[in-house]
């Protein structure tokens, strides 16, 4: 047993002794599909401003968390969902799944991070943006070259190299794919997509799969997303994280009060938390862009002028046309299997 | 193996009806112990027991006998509540019982499996049942015992029932079944899984113990054999009706139907045909027999039994067979002989003493001269009644 | 007259107390079997025909599937990959079954405890170690001379690892079973050993082959675990399943494929109960076991291809056990434990092992006794014919279920928002439920057969002597039947410690297995996490096993001098 896992216990023991006598602790179902290093970090920084709260969460890929709040919508069993892409958010919203609340201080965020409903429906956090892994032992070792731009990919010497996220069940993969809509139009888009298509050697699950591939040289090139690059790199993996000169896509990480929670004061007080300060302090470890201006420092690994070079994302397209873009994406490629 | 010895304490059998048909029956009790009315069983279109109508007296000895199917065993099982009939009435000792499940009557039972616990030990087999009656430990083991010294096994309580032989076996579990003293002792086949020599022994403890506890019994065997030594009296039974009840004796000498005479005992069958109510003719010799009360001309068979036949040195008229022998059979104590019957396309199989085989120089292909006693020959209808 | 009351009543209904008590028990082993299996799979077939309002809409979503090529496909795919695994196992397992029980080949025992090991890992082990060895880094991926591993290569080679020791004793069994007086009479009759072989090894084993080609197939077929790990963009049905469940939330296409997935699975399982049933008449009560005489060219050709399969077994399990050990494969190879520190990738980290030995524990515990009792109860009790043989159905059927189906049949039937049930949702006892019944069969026919042994007249002799059935139940039947006991609670444990088909769709925030933690370590990308994880399962099955042979060995030790017959 690990040292964390013993330290874990003693402050669940303590937790419970806690709730024993005190009855006003209360627990929250948190749905997130924020990076699982980070889980444990969000919920201490949390409960150092907020012992009383406990947090249980629920943590999977973007698409799943999406599909299990829209599945579970007769029965909703999370209180809040703290950590999912905002296309997402705007999709539930439209189904009516989430409780409007205008968290304590929401005004000191960018605008642009916050629904722009009053009371809004949900608030933003930070924005996760696209990137590419590129192994440069396995590249060199192949004659693969380091790519620059997103055509670059479709290049027949990058054939089965490249890995990238499903974006049915990965957020990072409908970033892309949604980015690469909004950058040249549908038409254009597909045609890339096509070519992308053929040079493939598998989609993943998650959005941090094609970097930990590539990482670990089963891939030479992975279509993921700067956070985890950035990680993998500092890690020590032979990865150079390379931005493609076309532009960024972006989804923003958002928060928001599930409707029909039991414990709507303890959701308010995480929501109010998740808007503060320390909260966007937080998310800039991680982060380069955070929803409260002036709050972001350079962090390493990242271009230090990469808010300009993201796309000028219209996340409401990118919600409206989510199920169309999908079914389209799926027609095409997810019956690759056999074309081998 | 079971074959050899059965024929060869064949010359037994009659000795054997004989002592039964002795044996004093002054201590069996006039009292009805269980009482069975029109009992039918059916499984499916399958009828196991065609209402079946019974009584058995307390202090007796009851065997079912009959082929294998026949419904003894159902019988059995129905009695005890194992197998509930489909219709009719069981009544034990004036109480109905023909509802109640088996732990709501009174009676133990002994299996041809044994059905010994294999992880108890024999001590705690035999108790097994007293466990449950709220007796004091100290009573129990008393009981206990006891009952290992009844069946001979005293000082073996600490034993497991696979430490000992098969006949060893069986006297535990009748011991475990006597333990809680009940009102009835139902034996399904106990001896069928046992050697030849160990059953003989067996039957006559278990006989000697029934008699000492004076504990109503019903047996189930397809041995005739161990029922006719064994029983008081015998239900022969056959496609799930009784054929004849009637003590050994009645059993063998005066079989009611061509069946029992056939199950029980060894029996020749001639076809022949009714000319008067004591007499048939076989072709164009006629032979007197028992009074019947079948109509002249009717086909019927005439039953004899082998050791009946009289083996005489020369021809009187009536009921006289001209026969030749055309096989020897040597079985030990006596001679099977099979006689071609020369005025007749009829075989008729005769048991002789040796002492006769010798004065009538007996061998094969020999002439001979058989008498039919009216007393012995039976008249059956073809039809199987 | 009150005895007179009483005899009236009971007369009336033929009931009395234990009566009541057995139709108590067996209704409840009724309801266990319908909430656990029928009302599931019965909400499966209504949503296929549902669409996702719940409005009936008849075979629309059939027809959509139908049409749609890239879901078409996988039938194909699934068929090609279980009848090629059905064919490479059955082959491998005949011949190492056949070098087990008809040659003297040396190491017989060390052999057969290295083919039990399989069993107990995770069906995703064997598919993380391809990667290692196969993959794009692999250190034998010259083997495959350009091949990619990622697809139905990969696929295959990871289900005949974990499906081999199912074949194996199978056909073990079938062989053991033989009459040595045959091959005496060939031999008196100047037989050549070939045409032997064909006329009475072969004949001899047709039941059991084909009773081990149907239990391949259908192991094939079904798996989630393999092709989720290494099958690329190649579609199954299973993942198909997952795909559009986990993946897209398609829940009504979810269901149509696994109506599509049980229709072979049930297919094979009718075929495989009816061989079955042609076996058992085969053998006659007096047949003389065969003992093979040595000659040492064949078994030392046995021995090799015996030891290359063990080889291979344990260069899997091997494999992933170094990958665990490796700091980056494949740049940095020194040692290190700290993939063994789960916490921080996602997962619940070392909580979701405790989880995993929580659920396997109570399923053993739980497990055994309800399927043993509910066995007893079925095979004798004499009471409620027509019950027992409902019971009995039941107690067959989920063998015919994959996982995979019986797990989103779970999810439509628990999480709907008017089943009073629903507060199970997401809890230990729901993967409880669902492990028990998803391993239902085997245990069952186990606990049949082990009861079958007993002698018929216990419960009689008990009642006979006014014992109450329960404690004929507790003191003679269970007793007498600890060695099946013990069994089925071992097979429960390692079955619900490696699964990972239908949890997958069950775990909750806090229930979350270490199968399940595979699975997503791997998703995520924390590959060497995910293998450290599948040896720490096989890990403590291993222990488990261990622990249960000593136990067995003690018992039949203790009872030794009841037990020799």
């Amino acid at each position: 047993m690990s040292f964390s896992t013993f330290k874990k216990t003693t402050l669940a023991l303590a937790t419970a002794l806690c709730l024993s006598s005190v009855a006003s602790a209360t627990e929250l179902t948190v749905y997130t599909a924020v990076e699982s290093d980070d889980l444990q970090k969000y919920a201490e920084r949390f409960n150092q401003a907020h012992p009383d709260i406990s947090i249980r969460w629920v943590r999977d890929s973007t698409g799943v968390m999406t599909a299990r709040l829209l599945a579970e919508k007769d029965n909703p069993r999370a209180d809040v969902i703290w950590g999912l892409a905002a296309t997402s958010l705007l999709l539930l919203d439209e189904e009516d799944l989430l409780e409007p609340y205008a968290p304590k201080g929401v005004e000191q965020l960018d605008p642009k991070f916050v629904d722009a409903n009053t009371p809004p429906a949900w608030v933003g956090m930070d924005a996760w943006v696209a990137a590419i892994c590129y192994n440069t032992i396995e590249g060199e070792k192949h004659g693969v070259p380091m790519p620059t731009s997103w055509e670059d990919l479709t290049k027949p010497e990058y054939k089965g190299h490249v890995v990238m996220p499903n974006p049915s069940s990965s957020g990072t993969g409908y970033l892309d794919v949604s980015s690469w809509i909004q950058l040249w139009g549908e038409e254009k888009a597909w045609e890339f997509m096509d070519g992308l298509h053929e040079n493939i050697s598998r989609y993943t699950h998650s959005g941090s799969a094609p970097c930990n591939l590539a990482g670990s040289g089963e891939a030479i090139v992975g279509v993921s997303f700067a956070f985890r690059a950035a990680r993998l790199k500092s890690q020590g993996a032979p990865v150079e994280v390379v931005f493609p000169s076309e532009g960024l896509g972006w989804d923003m990480e958002a928060a928001a009060i599930v409707k029909g929670t039991k414990n709507m004061e303890a959701a308010k007080t995480l929501m109010d938390w998740a808007v503060s300060r320390d909260a966007n302090e937080l998310y800039n470890e991680g982060y380069a862009v955070v929803a409260m201006p002036g709050v972001a420092q350079p962090i390493e690994n990242y271009p230090a002028d990469i808010v300009d070079r993201l796309i000028d994302n219209d996340f409401a397209f990118s919600a409206v046309n989510r199920d169309r873009i999908l079914q389209e994406w799926q027609r095409r490629y997810d019956a690759k299997s056999d074309a081998k | 193996m079971g074959d050899v010895m059965r024929t060869i304490q064949q010359p037994s059998l009659a000795a054997l009806v004989g002592q039964t048909a002795f044996m004093p029956d002054s201590d069996i009790s006039e009292s009805i112990c269980l009482e069975i009315e029109g009992l039918s069983k059916s499984f499916g279109t399958f009828v196991a027991l065609n209402s079946i109508d019974l009584t058995i007296n307390e202090g007796e000895f009851v065997c079912f006998l009959g082929p294998s199917g026949c419904g003894k065993t159902t019988l059995l099982r129905a009695i005890a509540g194992l197998e509930p009939q489909s219709s009719g009435r069981i009544v034990q000792m004036g109480k109905e019982i023909s509802h109640l499940p088996p732990q709501h009557r009174d009676f133990g039972i002994v299996f041809q499996s044994y059905a010994l616990f294999p992880n108890l030990t024999l001590a705690d087999n035999i108790a097994y049942g007293l466990r449950n009656q709220r007796h004091t430990r100290k009573a129990i083991q008393a009981r206990v015992q006891e009952l290992m010294s009844l069946i001979g096994l005293e000082g073996s309580e600490k034993k497991y029932p696979a430490q000992l032989s098969g006949g060893q076996q069986q006297r535990v579990a009748l011991a475990r079944a006597l333990a809680t003293e009940p009102g009835l002792l139902l034996l399904d086949e106990p001896l069928s899984a046992l050697d030849a020599q160990v059953r003989v022994h067996l039957r006559q403890q278990i006989k000697a113990l029934q008699k000492t506890l004076g504990v109503t019994t019903v047996m189930v065997t397809h041995d005739q054999e161990e029922a006719l030594t064994m029983a008081d009296r015998i239900v022969v039974m056959n496609h799930g009706v009784i054929e004849q009840v009637g003590t050994p004796e009645e059993v063998y000498r005066h079989p009611k139907s061509a069946f029992v005479a056939q199950f029980v005992g060894n029996m020749n069958f001639l076809s022949a045909e009714v000319c008067s109510p004591t007499a048939v003719m076989i072709g164009a010799q006629r032979y007197t027999t028992q009074p019947h009360a079948l109509e002249n001309k009717r086909p019927v068979h005439l039953a004899i039994r082998p050791e009946e036949v009289v083996l005489t040195s020369s021809g009187q008229a009536e009921s006289q067979l001209e026969a030749r022998v055309i096989h020897i059979e040597y079985l030990g104590a006596f001679l099977r002989l099979t006689c071609d019957v020369t005025s007749a396309d009829i075989q008729l199989r005769v048991d002789i003493q040796h002492a006769d085989a010798v004065q009538h120089q007996i061998q094969l292909g020999k002439d001979v001269h058989l008498a039919l006693p009216a007393a012995s020959c039976r008249v059956f209808r073809q039809d199987g009644n | 007259m009150t005895t007179l009351t009483t005899a009236r009543m009971t007369g009336l209904f033929g009931f009395n107390q234990e009566a009541w008590i057995k139709l108590g028990l067996m209704l409840l082993a009724l309801a266990l079997m319908l909430i656990g299996l029928v009302f599931p799979l019965y909400t499966l077939l209504l949503k296929s025909v549902q669409n996702s309002a719940g409005e009936f809409i008849g075979l629309a979503n059939y027809r959509h599937y139908f049409s749609t090529p890239s879901l078409v496909n996988s039938i194909a795919n699934s068929f090609f990959i279980a009848i090629m695994t059905m064919c490479l196992v059955v082959v491998l397992a005949f011949f190492c079954a056949y070098g087990i029980t008809r040659t003297c080949m040396p190491g017989k025992k060390v052999f057969k405890v290295l083919t039990l090991l399989p069993i107990l890992a995770p069906s995703l082990l064997p598919a993380i170690s391809l990667v290692y060895i196969f993959g794009n880094q692999g250190y034998l991926k010259g083997l495959l001379g350009g091949e990619s591993v990622y697809g139905p290569i990969g696929i295959v080679i990871g289900m005949c690892f974990w499906i081999f020791p199912h074949a194996l004793m199978i056909l073990v069994t079938a062989l053991s079973n033989s009459d040595a007086r045959l091959y005496e009479a060939a031999r008196s009759l100047k037989t050549p050993a070939w045409r032997t072989f064909l006329t009475v090894t072969l004949p001899g084993i047709r039941y059991g082959l084909m009773s081990c080609a149907f239990v391949v197939f259908t192991l094939a077929i079904t798996d989630f675990g393999v092709p989720k790990i290494i099958g690329g963009q190649y579609n199954l049905l299973a993942t198909d399943i997952y795909k559009q469940v986990v993946g897209q939330q398609n829940f009504q296409m979810g269901a149509v494929v696994s109506m599509i997935l049980l229709l072979p699975a049930v297919l094979t399982f009718i075929a495989d109960r009816w061989v079955q049933r042609k076996q058992t008449s085969q053998l006659s009560a007096r047949a003389v076991p065969y003992q093979p005489s040595p000659s040492p060219v064949r078994d030392w050709v046995f021995a090799v291809l015996c030891f290359s399969v063990a080889g291979i077994i344990l260069l899997m399990i091997g494999t992933a056990v170094y990958a665990s050990l490796i700091q980056f494969w494949p740049y940095n190879l020194t040692y290190t434990l700290r993939h063994y520190q789960f916490d921080g990738l996602g997962g619940s980290g070392w909580e979701s092992w405790f989880n995993s030995l929580k659920m396997a524990s109570g399923v053993a515990v739980i497990g055994t006794l309800v399927i043993f009792t509910v066995a007893w109860m079925v095979e004798k009790t004499k009471e409620f014919s027509l019950l027992r043989q409902w019971v009995h159905l039941f107690a067959i059927l989920p063998m015919a279920v994959p996982g995979m189906v019986l797990g989103l049949a779970y999810i439509f039937f628990f999480n709907h928002p008017n089943n009073p049930l629903n507060i199970l949702y997401g809890t230990l006892a729901i993967l409880i439920l669902n492990t028990l019944v998803h391993f239902y069969t085997v245990c069952h026919l186990t606990s049949m057969t082990a009861l079958k042994q007993l002698d018929p007249e216990f419960e009689a002799v008990g009642a006979s002597l006014k014992v109450p059935f329960w404690r004929t139940y507790l003191r003679v039947t269970l007793p007498t039947s600890l060695p099946a006991v013990l069994d089925i609670s071992v097979y429960l444990f390692v079955n619900a410690m490696t699964t990972v088909s239908a949890v997958i769709f069950l775990y909750g925030p806090d229930t979350r297995l270490a199968s399940v933690a595979v699975l997503h370590l791997d998703e995520a990308g924390y590959f060497a996490s995910a293998a450290a994880m599948s040896v720490l399962i096989l890990l403590t099955s291993i222990v488990v096993k261990i622990l249960h042979a000593m136990c067995t060995h003690l018992i039949l030790k203790r009872s030794q001098i009841w037990r020799q017959r």
